[in-house]
């Protein structure tokens, strides 16, 4: 400690000695010459690295809350663009959004008028509660320069059906107990606690649902599909994509139609159900204990089955250019 | 029972001559009545002591004594009531109030607007370069322009159709830029659309 304060010491009468050359007798030092001059190179290197890594963003947020009167039949329909949707339920006979409209720019007024450009709508026409926001051009054709996003935080009563369209975005779907249609693209999906009638259509878009009870019908193109706890009948017909179900202790009907898929099938509950599983152009896997049949086996076409007379219960799994891998440890 | 020679009684007491008790017979008088004998004897001369009834009039007058303090005695009881009312009546009006003001609360729309600022990383790899290789695709539409047999073939049709339905995707992911400015969640998902493109485009080139 006493060794590194004499070095602290040393190295401040230098630094003084130096400044009091270069003040007094215009002459320094070649030793802290080098210094400085290895600081200057430093500094100049760095100014426009640190100017590049960072940039001070302007955000205005325009927040709105609205609470509407639910009745029984009532549909709330959903449609965003460039947003973030969370939909939740509680107890209230009431829909409560709270939409918040963000727009982020170098510039102050610029991101003002810019979020402007981006109109909502939250009322009710009949039984319709439509909850809206999109893009729209001002009076010179200026189109938007901010970056510019959307929020919904939607809380509706538990038997109340939703309609959904999203594009670009993500859309979180919790506790739902009623019909549910969800349409979208490039928007990432997640189910948790769903029951009841569902049905989703997207493109580009991840589906991730867990503890999910119901009549589920999925139709996705160039988007994974993660599903795990599952109950009741799934019907999923996908495109380019990887589909992974996870069907520990689940008591389902699954019916896989995919093109250029992989689909891998983790903990199925054989004692209770019927398996039926085509590869075209794809291997399939299965584990060695299980008692599975190779009706066709080739470069072409792979067929396996496995028949319980004791079940109706059936899983049907179908995909060309795709594996399929029927697995009880987690992958 | 009246005195008839009061003045002449009078008269003989004050004749009467007078003494001053020795010091201690006081003391020797507290000694003898804090004895416990003599104690006993003065409980039992109490219980022998003859007792009285008080005539009506006495319990009369009592009786109005304490009918007027329970007069006394209502008035803050009523008071308290009163206190409990009037609390009782601002919590229900408050409450009133707050159910009026949620009601009115519903189908009405709060607006407000914040301002903050964030920082964030502004590189190069945000700029838009997703147009710089186009080039090479327009290469395998025009190597089909031409009609040749390898572009008629199902497995390059295939990809051919892959690759449009990418572009198509491209495409609107590029307006969604645009339009929304460069987010990084687009610009990560058209990377992932380029990645496969670039894919087919290889696909296609090596049949060519």
């Amino acid at each position: 400690m006493s060794q590194e304060r004499s070095v602290f010491r040393l190295n401040l009468v230098h630094l003084y000695s130096t400044i009091r050359d270069l003040i007094f007798y215009h002459t320094i030092s070649p030793f802290y010459m080098k210094r400085i001059f290895h600081i200057i190179i430093l500094a100049l290197l760095a100014s426009p690295l640190l100017a590049q890594q960072e940039q001070l963003l302007q955000v205005v947020t325009k927040q709105i809350e609205k609470t509407l009167k639910y009745q029984k039949g009532d549909i709330i329909y959903i449609n965003g663009e460039k947003a973030d949707v969370r939909i939740a339920t509680w107890d209230k006979k009431q829909v409560h959004v709270i939409l918040e409209l963000v727009a982020k720019h170098q510039d102050k007024a610029t991101a003002e008028g810019d979020l402007e450009l981006m109109s909502y709508l939250i009322d009710r026409a009949g039984s319709k509660i439509n909850v809206s926001n999109h893009l729209v051009k001002n009076k010179k054709d200026r189109k938007a320069s901010s970056q510019l996003k959307a929020y919904y935080v939607i809380t509706i009563p538990k038997d109340c059906p939703v309609d959904l369209r999203n594009h670009f975005g993500k859309a979180e779907l919790v506790n739902l107990r009623q019909e549910l249609d969800v349409r979208s693209e490039f928007c990432q999906i997640l189910l948790e606690n769903v029951k009841g009638e569902v049905g989703i259509e997207t493109r580009f878009g991840d589906v991730t649902g867990e503890k999910l009870d119901g009549e589920f019908r999925i139709a996705s193109v160039r988007s994974d599909i993660t599903l795990t706890q599952l109950s009741g009948s799934f019907n999923i017909k996908a495109k380019y994509g990887k589909i992974k179900i996870d069907a520990e202790h689940s008591l389902i009907d699954l019916n896989i139609d995919a093109e250029k898929s992989d689909i891998i099938l983790l903990n199925p509950s054989l004692a209770t159900h019927n398996f039926n599983l085509t590869a075209f152009y794809g291997k399939i896997t299965v584990p060695e204990d299980m008692q599975f049949h190779f009706k066709e086996q080739n470069e072409m076409v792979n067929k396996a089955e496995l028949n319980l007379p004791s079940t109706e219960k059936k899983v049907s799994i179908q995909t060309s250019f795709g594996s399929i891998v029927v697995a009880r440890m987690e992958m | 029972m009246t005195e008839k020679n009061r003045d002449t009684l009078d008269r003989a007491l004050r004749q009467l001559p007078q003494y001053d008790p020795p010091g201690q017979l006081w003391e020797a008088l507290d000694r003898a009545l804090t004895a416990e004998a003599s104690q006993q004897t003065l409980h039992s001369a109490i219980r022998e002591m003859p007792s009285y009834a008080p005539p009506k009039m006495v319990w009369d007058a009592i009786e109005e004594e304490l009918v007027d303090d329970q007069v006394v005695l209502r008035l803050p009881r009523k008071r308290r009531l009163r206190r409990w009312v009037a609390a009782a009546s601002v919590v229900l009006l408050c409450s009133i109030a707050g159910w009026w003001w949620q009601q009115n609360q519903i189908g009405r729309e709060q607006v407000a607007i914040t301002y903050s600022e964030e920082t964030v990383v502004a590189a190069d790899f945000l700029a838009n370069d997703w147009d710089e290789d186009e080039e090479a695709f327009g290469m395998v539409a025009a190597f089909c322009q031409g009609g040749n047999v390898i572009c008629q073939q199902p497995e390059f049709q295939i990809l051919t159709l892959e690759l449009e339905t990418l572009n198509s995707a491209r495409e609107d992911l590029k307006a969604a830029i645009t339009a929304f400015g460069q987010d990084p969640d687009l610009i990560a998902q058209l990377t992932a659309i380029e990645f496969e493109r670039t894919d087919l485009l290889k696909k296609l080139v090596a049949k060519i």
